[in-house]
């Protein structure tokens, strides 16, 4: 499997670990594991477009997840990017990934760093489900031209 | 509804999320809380939090329920557009808020 297919299976074996009384450590890692495999997902498949594969690793060093966030927190503002004239289901799936990489980047960052916050297993379930979602949309829609620009923007600052 | 940036109406929010929340399915939602705050980034955002009824926690059926429910308050509220908000979403289940004592559940 691929590492993002790893890391995502990782994300959900850790949620399942002990349904019963999960620990926090394993709820707080699958949470930032599931973020991860989404990072890493759109990763690969950026780079995979780079012909000469013994470069594609270190292309992939150039995203940023900052800019990852922005660009993708902007996808869902329908007064930037109207896709006027898109099929709207393909717009709506790009919609669901976009909205997922920033809610799982942001609750990765208090997974990994919030000693207050409280996770229940629900609530990891749902980071979990949420990332293999998106897997399973962006699949579907991977080969369509907004999504492949999608992926552009992701290595491109937008200029405020 | 007019959106100014940096400003929020919380009243006018309030009742928006109220009215969107009615139209969620009563049998898998037990109450829909907010706030208002910054995310991780520094960004405006608004944060749901929603307690779902044990039946709709269901592992099986939690992608779906949660995607709907989430899909319902974006499209209802349209809190990026309406009120520069960006939205996320945390859900538990009954049984597990039961167990727990934060107020911004409650």
């Amino acid at each position: 499997m691929a590492y993002h297919d790893d890391l995502l299976q990782q994300a959900i074996d850790l949620a399942d670990k002990n349904p019963a009384s999960p620990t926090q450590a394993d709820l707080r890692r699958s949470v930032s594991t599931a973020y991860y495999a989404l990072f890493h997902l759109l990763i690969s498949e950026t780079i995979a477009h780079w012909n000469l594969a013994s470069s594609r690793d270190a292309l992939g060093r150039m995203f940023e997840h900052s800019v990852m966030r922005k660009v993708s927190g902007r996808i869902s503002d329908s007064r930037i990017f109207p896709f006027t004239g898109e099929d709207p289901k393909v717009v709506q799936n790009l919609k669901t990934v976009a909205q997922a990489f920033v809610e799982l980047q942001d609750n990765r960052h208090i997974a990994d760093y919030d000693n207050t916050t409280f996770w229940t297993r629900t609530e990891a379930l749902r980071e979990v489900t949420t990332a293999a979602k998106a897997f399973s949309t962006w699949r579907a829609i991977k080969n369509k031209k907004i999504a492949q620009d999608y992926l552009v923007s992701l290595l491109i600052k937008p200029r405020d | 509804m007019p959106y100014i940036p940096g400003f929020v109406n919380q009243a006018q929010l309030a009742k928006a999320v109220e009215e969107a929340a009615k139209k969620l399915n009563k049998g898998d939602v037990v109450r829909v809380n907010h706030s208002i705050g910054a995310d991780t980034g520094g960004e405006p955002s608004i944060f749901f939090r929603i307690v779902l009824s044990d039946a709709a926690s269901r592992e099986d059926t939690l992608a779906d329920v949660t995607g709907d429910i989430a899909t319902t308050l974006f499209d209802e509220i349209r809190p990026i557009e309406n009120w520069g908000l960006t939205p996320y979403f945390r859900f538990r289940s009954q049984s597990e808020q039961a167990t727990r004592s934060e107020p911004e559940w409650a």
